[in-house]
C-alpha cells in the first residue's frame, strides 16, 4: 500500500468520521414550561466555546479514524534517517563462512546477525531482495522486512560452484549491501556496501587425498596427502588414515605457513574399503577440510579372458600383470565364460555382448559396438586424456598409429575418448556404462604402444578399471551428479538423502565430507564427497580488513518492543479512550 | 361537578376553619367583618381620642376624661370591616407542568384560600389570568358561596402565556377595594415581575405571592443533547447538557426565585415558595402561618 492510498484511507476516514458527526440523530424535544431560565443560562455559558469543544471533539475523532484506517492499510513508509525503500542484502553463503571465528562462533552466524542488525534499522515496510551467493535462493524477490527476516532463517552455508554476486543486485537499482567474509566472492558491486565478517584464523585443510596403487608394485598403495596450511605461522599438524577394520597410520607433518606439503603414506596394510584422511591441529578454523575419504580398492586375483588368433606379446603382457589368471583362445573357440573377469578380444568381437567387461583391440564389426569406418593410415596422435584413470601416469606423446579405423563414434551416452587422431577421430575409447569395455580402433600390431614402457601399466589400469578395483567416484561438496541412472543414495550412517533422478544419472547433495554409495539396480558406485578445494582451505585470503571484534552473536538494536503500527493503534486507543472520557465527563460535549 | 383533586377532606376542612386570612393593612372593607380598618366606628379595639363634636355618639364619649378635665373628649374605636381578597390564579401553560403538575397544585391552593375567606365572610375574588384576565369569579361573600368558588376553579383550563402586568393592570385598571392580593403563580413572565408588582403595588395592596413549582422543573433530568420547547412561546433551544450546564440552570432558577422573594421582602409583601411535592396540609397549616398569611 502506497502513500497515496494510504492518504486516499484517511481522507475516507476523516469523511466518514465528519459525515457522523453531522449526520448525528436530531436531539430529543424537551417541553419546558419556559425557556426563560435555560435563555438566561445559555446566555451566561459561553457558546463559542461549547463550538470549540465540537470541533475539538470532531478532531480528535478524526484523528482516530485516520490513525485506524492507516493502521489498516500499512503504508510503505521511509524509516528514519532517510532509510531507503528498497534494500537488497547479499549474504555469502560459501563455504569459508564455515570458519569458526574466535569467539566460538562462526562467521556465517555473525553474517546472519549482521544481516539482521541491518534489517532491524529499516521499517517495516522496507521491500528487502534477499540473495545469497551460491544461489540457494532460487527465485529472489521483494519482500517486507519481516518476511526477509523468516527468510533468513532458511539460509545455511552451500558447497559446490563460485559464490559471485548475483547480477540482479546490480539490476534492482537499490541500496545493497553485501555480507562476506571476502574470500571467494566475485561480482561485488562498486555501489555496495560490503560489510565483513572477515577474521584471520589459523586454519589447515586436506587439500589433495588419493589412494593409489604403488607403479612397481600394484599390489601395494599409497595414499597421496596434500595439506595446505592457511595460517600465518608455521605448524604441526597430525594426519590419521583410518581404513576398515580400525586400523590407524599416523603421520605428524610440519607445514609452512601459507603452503601446502604432499604426502605418500604406505596404507597397504589396510583393508579394502572406505579409507579416512583425518587432519588434527589445535585451534583449527575449518572442520570441512580436515576430513577427506577415498576408497581402497579390493586387491584380487583378475581372471582374463584372451581371444585372439594369435598375440603373443599381447598375451606375455598380460601374463606378466600381477593377479592375473590369463585363459587365452582363438576367435573359434570362443564360447562365453562365467569364470572370466575381464574379455580381452584381438581383432575380433562376440556377436553378442559378453557379460564380463571386455578390451578389445579393432574389433570386428558387430551389433553391439559403433559400427567400423575406413581405415585411415599415418595416424598421428593429437590428444589423451591424462585425467582418466586409464591413462594416469602415462604418456602417450610418443604414439605412433600405423593404421586404423575411423569409427564413426556417434555420441552414444557413457562413451569417453580417450585417445584421439586429428579431425576428432577417436583412437581409444572407454564405455563407462553398465558393462565397461575399451575399445581401440587400431590394433596392437599396427602401432608402436606395446613397445612403450608405458604399456603394462596401462594394462593394468585397464584391468583394475574393468575389474572393478577402481576409486570411487570423486566428487566435491554440495550438488553431486552420479552416472548411476535412478540411483538411491547411502550415506556413511546409513541414512538416504534425497536424490533427483535425471536423465542418465542422479542428483543428491552432501554437506560434509563422506564415502557415500549409489546403488541403482544394475550398478553400484562409490562416491567419495570431500571438500579438498585449496581455495576454500585458504580461510584467510580476504581483502577485507579485519574486525576487531565480533561477538557471538551480537544482540540487534535496542528497538521499542512495539512497532510503529502497533503504537500507532495504541495511540488511537488511547485517544478513543480520551475522546470517551472527555464526552462521558461532559467536557467536550 | 367538582374536581377531586379540589376536595378535601372534612378533617381538613375542619381545620382550614380555624384559620383565617391576614393583612399587614388595614383594610377598606364596606362591609363589617373582623379585619382592622381605616375607619373608626363601632369596633372594639380603641385608636385614638378626639374632641367631642355635636352629632357624635355620646356613648363613646369618656366620661371619666371629663370629670378630671372638664372637657368632653369621645373615645375612638377602630372599625372592623370585611377584607377584600383577590386570589389571582396563574393559568398559563406553564402551569400545566410537572406531576402532579403546578396547575392542579395552585388550583388547590386557590381553593384552600377561597374557603378560608368565605368563611371569614371576607369578599373573595378569583382571578385566573395568564396573557390577561382568562376568567373571573366576582367577588363572593359568605360560606355558602364555597360551592360557586369550586366550581369556578373547576372549571377553567391551563393556557395562553404568562403576563402578569397586563393581567394585573386589567384587573386593577377598574375601581377595586383595597385588599389582599394572593398571587399563585410560577412567575415565568417573559417580561419580568417586577413592573408587574409595581402595578399592584401602585394600588397599594397588601400582596401575597404564592411561587409554585416543580421539582422537575428545578433539577431536570435531561439526556446528553436534548432541544429544549416553551410550552408558552413555543420556541426551541438546543441544548447540550453537560453537568456544569445543568448546575448553572438549577442555579439561575434560584436566583430568580430569590429575586422574586426579595422584591415581596423589601416591599412588606409575603412570599412563599413551595414545591407541588409539599404535603398540602403542611402548606396550608404550617408554611402559609409561618408566613403570615393565615392564623
Amino acid at each position: 500500500m502506497n502513500l497515496l492510498s494510504a492518504a486516499i484511507a484517511g481522507l475516507v476516514a476523516a469523511l466518514v468520521v465528519t459525515g457522523l458527526y453531522l449526520l448525528k440523530p436530531p436531539p430529543r424535544r424537551l417541553l419546558v414550561p419556559s425557556s426563560l431560565i435555560w435563555d438566561r443560562v445559555l446566555r451566561e455559558s459561553h457558546r463559542s466555546s461549547d463550538r470549540l469543544r465540537w470541533w475539538l471533539s470532531l478532531l480528535l475523532s478524526a484523528i482516530i479514524a485516520v490513525s485506524m484506517a492507516v493502521v489498516v492499510v500499512r503504508p510503505q513508509l521511509s524509516g528514519a534517517g532517510g532509510t531507503a525503500d528498497r534494500l537488497v542484502i547479499v549474504l555469502d553463503n560459501s563455504p569459508t563462512l564455515a570458519t569458526r571465528t574466535t569467539d566460538g562462533a562462526t562467521r556465517w552466524s555473525h553474517a546472519l546477525a549482521k544481516a539482521r542488525a541491518t534489517l532491524a534499522t529499516r521499517s517495516p515496510g522496507t521491500q528487502v531482495l534477499l540473495i545469497d551467493t551460491m544461489r540457494r535462493i532460487a527465485t529472489p524477490g521483494f519482500e517486507d522486512r519481516d518476511a526477509a527476516i523468516e527468510r533468513l532463517q532458511q539460509l545455511h552455508i552451500a558447497y559446490g560452484g563460485v559464490p559471485r554476486v548475483p547480477d540482479i543486485a546490480q539490476a534492482a537499482e537499490a541500496e545493497t549491501v553485501v555480507i562476506s567474509d571476502g574470500v571467494q566472492i566475485t561480482g561485488v558491486p562498486a555501489s555496495a556496501r560490503l560489510d565483513s565478517v572477515f577474521e584471520p584464523v589459523e586454519n589447515a585443510g586436506i587439500t589433495e587425498f588419493e589412494v593409489r596403487p604403488l607403479p612397481a608394485d600394484p599390489r601395494r598403495y599409497t595414499a597421496f596427502v596434500e595439506v595446505t596450511n592457511a595460517g600465518g605461522a608455521d605448524r604441526s599438524v597430525e594426519i590419521a588414515i583410518a581404513g576398515v577394520g580400525g586400523r590407524r597410520v599416523l603421520r605428524t607433518v610440519n607445514v609452512h605457513a601459507g603452503s601446502a606439503q604432499a604426502q605418500l603414506i604406505d596404507i597397504s596394510a589396510l583393508e579394502a574399503g572406505p579409507v579416512r584422511a583425518a587432519l588434527t591441529m589445535p585451534g583449527d578454523g575449518l572442520e570441512a577440510d580436515d576430513v577427506a575419504y577415498a576408497l581402497l580398492p579390493m586387491r584380487r586375483l583378475v581372471r582374463v579372458g584372451l581371444v585372439s588368433k594369435g598375440n603373443p606379446y599381447l598375451e606375455k603382457a598380460l601374463r606378466a600383470q600381477p593377479r592375473v589368471q590369463l585363459a587365452a583362445m582363438s576367435p573359434r573357440h570362443f564360447a562365453e565364460r562365467r569364470d572370466i573377469d575381464v574379455w580381452v578380444f584381438d581383432r575380433f568381437a562376440p556377436v553378442t555382448q559378453p557379460r564380463a567387461p571386455a578390451l578389445l583391440f579393432r574389433p570386428s564389426a558387430v551389433s553391439w559396438l559403433p559400427a567400423p569406418g575406413r581405415e585411415i593410415a599415418g595416424v598421428t596422435v593429437a590428444a589423451w586424456d591424462g585425467a582418466h584413470p586409464l591413462l594416469e601416469n602415462l604418456s602417450l606423446r610418443d604414439l605412433v598409429v600405423e593404421r586404423a579405423v575411423a569409427t564413426h563414434l556417434a555420441t552414444r551416452q557413457h562413451d569417453v575418448v580417450l585417445v584421439s587422431a586429428r579431425g576428432d577421430t577417436p583412437l581409444v575409447v572407454a564405455h563407462e556404462g553398465a558393462a565397461r569395455r575399451v575399445s581401440f580402433a587400431f590394433g596392437l600390431e599396427d602401432s608402436n604402444f606395446a613397445l612403450h614402457a608405458e604399456f603394462p601399466l596401462f594394462l593394468g589400469n585397464v584391468l583394475d578399471w574393468l575389474g572393478g578395483e577402481h576409486g570411487a567416484f570423486a566428487a566435491g561438496l554440495g550438488v553431486i551428479e552420479v552416472p548411476v541412472a535412478k540411483a538411491r543414495v547411502v550415506a556413511p550412517d546409513g541414512t538416504e538423502p534425497p536424490s533427483q533422478p535425471i536423465p542418465g544419472g542422479t542428483l543428491f547433495e552432501v554437506a560434509e565430507p563422506g564415502m557415500f554409495t549409489a546403488v541403482s539396480a544394475s550398478q553400484r558406485l562409490r562416491v567419495a564427497a570431500n571438500l579438498l578445494d585449496r581455495r576454500v582451505t585458504e580461510v584467510n585470503r580476504s581483502p577485507l580488513a579485519p574486525l576487531q571484534s565480533l561477538a557471538v552473536d551480537p544482540a540487534p538494536p535496542l528497538r521499542f518492543p512495539l512497532d510503529a503500527w502497533t503504537l500507532l493503534l495504541l495511540a488511537a486507543g488511547l485517544l478513543l479512550a480520551f475522546e470517551w472520557w472527555t464526552w462521558n465527563r461532559r467536557v467536550t460535549e | 361537578m367538582v374536581q377531586e383533586s379540589l376536595l378535601f377532606s372534612e378533617e381538613f376542612l375542619r381545620q382550614l376553619e380555624h384559620l383565617s386570612m391576614l393583612t399587614r393593612r388595614p383594610v377598606a372593607g364596606h362591609l363589617r367583618g373582623h379585619h382592622r380598618s381605616r375607619r373608626t366606628g363601632s369596633g372594639m379595639v380603641f385608636t385614638d381620642y378626639r374632641p367631642y363634636s355635636p352629632g357624635d355618639d355620646t356613648r363613646n364619649l369618656d366620661w371619666g376624661t371629663y370629670l378630671r378635665l372638664d372637657r368632653l373628649i369621645l373615645r375612638l374605636f377602630e372599625e372592623e370591616a370585611d377584607l377584600p381578597i383577590y386570589v389571582f390564579l396563574d393559568v398559563s401553560r406553564s402551569m400545566d407542568f410537572g406531576s402532579p403538575s403546578k396547575f392542579d397544585f395552585a388550583r388547590k391552593v386557590a381553593a384552600a384560600l377561597a374557603y378560608i375567606g368565605l368563611l371569614n365572610h371576607d369578599r373573595v375574588s378569583i382571578v385566573a389570568f395568564s396573557d390577561g384576565v382568562v376568567r373571573e369569579m366576582p367577588a363572593r361573600r359568605g360560606k355558602n358561596q364555597v360551592w360557586r368558588a369550586l366550581n369556578f376553579l373547576e372549571r377553567i383550563e391551563a393556557g395562553g402565556s404568562t403576563r402578569l402586568q397586563t393581567a394585573f393592570q386589567s384587573f386593577f385598571g377598574a375601581r377595586r377595594t383595597r385588599g389582599l392580593t394572593v398571587v399563585i403563580s410560577d412567575f415565568l413572565d417573559r417580561e419580568g415581575f417586577e413592573q408587574s408588582f409595581q402595578v399592584i403595588r401602585r394600588f397599594r395592596h397588601d400582596v401575597f405571592a404564592v411561587h409554585v413549582m416543580s421539582p422537575d422543573e428545578l433539577d431536570p433530568v435531561l439526556a446528553d443533547e436534548v432541544l429544549l420547547v416553551d410550552s408558552e412561546e413555543g420556541g426551541a433551544a438546543r441544548v447540550r447538557v453537560t453537568p456544569a450546564l445543568v448546575k448553572s440552570y438549577h442555579d439561575a432558577f434560584l436566583r430568580y426565585c430569590a429575586e422574586i422573594e426579595g422584591f415581596c421582602r423589601t416591599h412588606g409583601w409575603g412570599y412563599l415558595r413551595t414545591m407541588t411535592d409539599t404535603p398540602f396540609e403542611d402548606l396550608m397549616l404550617k408554611a402559609l402561618r409561618e408566613q403570615g398569611l393565615l392564623r
